[in-house]
């Protein structure tokens, strides 16, 4: 059945998918966004909520670069979004704190924190007692040093897709819930249409914003796409008066506590395919780590858990590009533990590529073509 | 890890029943209860500091003697133990105050029951209102009295022991509003005949009732709850005969309102365990599909007792005795013959049961206009407060699963894990849907299906 | 506050005394915290972190988690699952309650 063209359909119903669906519309296309389950409701719906400006990922690029230009636009993003839509997206940049047990970690935190510092990053060098300051929380006997970044934050990642889903449909966007697709159809140099379970939608772009399932989608249009699940379990505790305040790194499992007081205790990150069962080994590691770190956490319970499957690349960087194969075709895809960082910036960048204009942020990091052949490219 | 033949999770009727047949055979079992005493609900025990002979009442003395035999037959009993998950090649997880441990068992039986339907209406949040469970285990229990002046509003049989127990406690009752109609009981006479005994109580409680002067509505349900700190007053009104609320207001001064509109049975762990279930109009919630072996649909757990209200303890105590003789079945200790004969005889009992179930489900056939009593501001989930406009805002806006509205709302996020609002969530998002509610699913389970402490998860013991 | 709830002629634990909301209130061994507040009509044992709205005692079989009290220092204890001790202290709480210990 044939249904009515569009511009651009969005596959994919999570924060990536939303936001490029927001961004689109803002931009003036019309849009649809076929999701086959519910908005927000894979790794979008499952993850700690964290939006970090410095972290972990930060030790792999010393200076700040695309990922953390990604990052800020989105923070940026956030900072309005909730006001916009008239929805409070719980978006707090309570601060963050990555600390070293080791010298060696030590030394690597150390070169990350004079190159942000460098470039004009609020980023401070904290020693151990330091530290302790910044999250009396937090527990060890082992603390070297951090270093402390503002910016650093939280976010509710359910209401961000939400908000994101409901600006998308205030400027037009029809959103295809429990709606799964079948093909993509191109040829002639291009894309063409979409087929799903309710019918064929005609358009002239597809974004491919398929989370853990993107490679699937990929293979409607003959593309090995570089993305496999990488699951991530989380526990939540029942909530409680606030007393951890910061975003603590370095430390596994983390363990950070929402504007509610629920605490927040993840994650894993394990190759098991699609498998989303929470298990008993990793409710215990948790609970027996957590603990001596966040001592307090003894006395409060469990009330919760899931496990999310993460859209995880090779290098852990997204792919966000037009297709240099297939004319038409956006992917938006691999955001693997940084998805909630990534979205605002990511969304905004694919309105900018799929509408033809200059690109607000570089964008050549991202690119299919920086994975080799074997490690899963196009054709 | 140790292992253990069988693990009985629940020391209600069914637990208890289930526990003795295996144990009879032979089988090693562990029955598992979170309480400090075994006796679920319905086999309530005063705690063992009031003495050894203290009861109120016939099911407390009745649950005494099962009790008793159940630890003559040398079944292990783990109490005060929550069964917070069930893994894998049935590993169960069993956490204390201070440890947890997960136990490999050959055979799982859950009979972990069932609680009072929570049912919002405006008011229902304010201290005074309390469920037909909550009202017994207060006075079965511990001798106390939920209130000294009460509305009791609900349906079933329940109403008229629970007003039994007040009556003898000393309380006054306002009012007893049970919303089924009552019509035309004589058509029910003949299914009837068989439990003479049942109908003979109830009989006894009218008539208790009736000599102490409470008025007895039929067809009336309750709509508010008056107060500002707790319960001053309750309004009730006539309903409809599928219990939707209609004009005609009538306010009694109370200090308590018993709320009892049937139960919903506790399947979480049997969902986490991925046992299948199915919808039940009559009973209007989910039901756990079993064999008439009373195995579910993952092999080697068995599923007894969902507590389909004071018929439900026979037929607890039945089905529990069947998935015990199905276990000891499994672990060959009775002969085939033997098992066919004393599973037909126990079929046989269940089935002169069923006759009355199937009279009661008619009767106090559960209403769907219950859900027509909360309004815009009504608090749906206790515990997160969200109101019914902000679970519906939801819905509108495109969540029609439970899951959806969990995620944008915070509703089912509490401490009590979805409990007490799932069913009236999956009520709202069928009228706002205009599908039925069964289409609006369950809270997905995951471990632990009760909280748990973290210093008790981090403490593993094998 | 409706006057004494206790059921007469029911056996009991011997006599003790708990502390409630700096109050001492009288008990007996065996009781759960929930049966001995109501038993003396004190039915409010909360209030919600949200509105402030008051809740109590609801299923008496933890599970609707609405009976919460601080006990000994330590929050979010359900008062109908816990027995009362002597010497007991229980305090109703606002929201989540405060961390004393």
């Amino acid at each position: 059945m044939r249904l009515e063209s569009t511009d651009v359909v969005v596959i994919g119903g999570g924060v990536i998918g939303t936001a490029a669906a927001y961004y689109l519309t803002r931009a003036g296309t019309r849009v649809v966004l076929v999701e086959r389950r519910g908005i927000g409701q894979e790794a979008s719906g499952a993850n700690v909520g964290l939006v970090t400006l410095f972290s972990g990922h930060s030790l792999d690029e010393p200076e700040p670069g695309p990922l953390y230009e990604l990052t800020r636009a989105s923070i940026e993003a956030y900072k309005s979004l909730g006001e916009d839509l008239g929805l409070d997206i719980e978006y707090e940049q309570c601060g963050g704190v990555m600390f070293a047990e080791t010298e060696e970690r030590l030394a690597v935190i150390r070169r990350a924190y004079e190159g942000y510092r460098a470039h004009g990053v609020a980023v401070e060098w904290l020693d151990a007692r330091g530290v302790r300051e910044c999250e009396p929380a937090f527990a060890s006997d082992h603390i070297l040093g951090g270093v402390l970044c503002p910016l650093n934050g939280h976010i509710n990642p359910l209401l961000l897709c939400r908000a994101f889903a409901r600006g998308a449909r205030r400027h037009g966007a029809r959103l295809m819930l429990g709606t799964t697709v079948q093909n993509v159809y191109h040829g002639n140099g291009r894309v063409r249409a979409v087929r799903t379970s309710e019918g064929d939608i005609p358009c002239e772009h597809v974004v491919n914003a398929a989370g853990a399932w993107a490679a699937d989608i990929g293979e409607m249009v003959g593309q090995r796409l570089p993305v496999a699940p990488a699951r991530g379990q989380i526990l939540v505790t029942e909530a409680v008066p606030k007393f951890i305040h910061r975003v603590v790194s370095g430390s596994e499992p983390s363990a950070r506590q929402t504007r509610r007081g629920n605490v927040i205790i993840g994650s894993t990150v394990e190759d098991v395919g699609y498998d989303k069962r929470v298990t008993p080994e990793t409710i215990t590691e948790f609970a027996h780590d957590a603990v001596p770190h966040f001592p307090r956490l003894a006395h409060l319970s469990i009330i919760r858990s899931w496990a999310g499957l993460r859209p995880a690349t090779p290098d852990h960087k997204p792919v966000i590009e037009m297709s240099k194969d297939v004319p038409g075709l956006c992917l938006a895809i691999g955001h693997s533990r940084r998805g909630i960082c990534y979205a605002g910036g990511t969304g905004q960048a694919v309105a900018e590529l799929v509408t033809g204009r200059p690109p607000s942020l570089a964008l050549e990091t991202f690119s299919l073509s920086r994975f080799a052949p074997a490690e899963g490219a196009s054709r | 890890m140790r292992s253990v033949g069988c693990v009985v999770v629940g020391g209600g009727p069914a637990g208890l029943a289930a526990a003795r047949t295996a144990a009879r055979y032979g089988v090693r079992v562990l029955l598992v209860d979170e309480n400090a005493e075994l006796g679920g609900q319905y086999y309530r025990q005063m705690p063992a500091a009031f003495g050894s002979g203290a009861a109120l009442g016939r099911e407390t003395r009745e649950g005494r003697a099962l009790i008793d035999e159940v630890r003559a037959l040398g079944v292990e009993t783990s109490l005060g133990a929550t069964t917070w998950a069930i893994f894998d090649q049935r590993t169960v997880a069993i956490a204390t105050a201070d440890h947890t441990e997960r136990v490999a068992a050959h055979a799982v039986v859950l009979a972990t029951g069932a609680y009072d339907r929570p049912v919002p209406f405006p008011g229902w949040t304010l201290p005074g209102v309390v469920t037909a469970g909550g009202a017994q285990n207060l006075m079965k229990g511990y001798g106390v009295l939920p209130g000294r002046r009460v509305l009791i509003a609900g349906s079933g049989p329940l109403l008229l022991v629970v007003a039994h127990y007040l009556l003898q406690g000393g309380a006054e009752i306002a009012a007893i509003c049970e919303a089924a109609p009552m019509r035309r009981l004589w058509r029910h006479a003949p299914r009837m005949l068989p439990h003479l005994d049942v109908v003979q109580r109830a009989y006894r409680y009218r008539g208790e009732i009736a000599r102490a002067g409470v008025p007895f509505f039929t067809g009336h349900v309750i709509r508010r709850a008056l107060g500002a700190g707790e319960v001053t007053g309750a309004v009730v009104s006539p309903c409809a005969a599928d219990w939707t609320p209609l004009l005609g207001d009538r306010t009694f001064d109370v200090d308590t309102i018993v709320v009892g509109y049937g139960f919903v049975a506790s399947l979480e762990l049997a969902r986490l365990a991925g046992c299948g279930e199915r919808w039940d109009d009559a009973r209007g919630g989910w039901v756990a599909t079993r064999t008439r072996e009373m195995e579910s649909t993952v092999p080697g757990i068995f599923i007894a007792g969902d507590g389909a209200g004071v018929a439900g303890s026979a037929t607890a105590l039945e089905e529990g005795h069947l998935a015990g003789l199905a276990v000891a079945a499994r672990f060959g200790r009775l002969t085939s013959r033997e098992y066919s004969r004393e599973a037909s005889r126990g079929r046989g009992r269940l089935l002169h049961l069923a006759g009355l179930r199937r009279v009661l489900d008619e009767l106090y056939r559960y209403g769907p206009g219950l859900s027509a009593l909360a309004e815009d501001d009504t608090i749906l989930c206790r515990c997160e407060e969200v109101t019914h406009a902000q679970a519906a805002e939801a819905v509108r806006e495109g969540a029609d699963h439970l899951y959806g509205v969990k995620v944008w709302t915070r509703a089912g996020m509490g401490r009590c894990q979805g409990r007490m609002c799932g069913p009236a969530l999956g009520e709202l998002i069928g009228r706002v849907t205009g599908r039925p509610a069964a289409l609006a699913g369950v809270f997905t389970p995951r471990p632990p299906v009760k909280p748990v402490r973290l210093a008790a998860l981090a403490e593993e013991r094998s | 506050m409706s006057p004494e709830a206790r059921i007469p002629n029911v056996p009991r634990g011997r006599a003790l005394t708990i502390v409630v909301d700096g109050v001492r209130v009288s008990a007996f061994e065996g009781e759960s915290i929930a049966a001995a507040l109501l038993a003396e009509g004190r039915r409010a044992t909360r209030w919600t972190a949200g509105s402030g709205e008051p809740r109590g005692y609801l299923c008496g079989m933890g599970l609707c988690q609405d009976c919460l009290v601080t006990v000994d220092g330590a929050p979010n204890v359900r008062a109908c699952m816990t027995p009362v001790r002597e010497g007991l202290r229980v305090e109703s709480q606002r929201g989540f309650g405060e961390w004393s210990q």
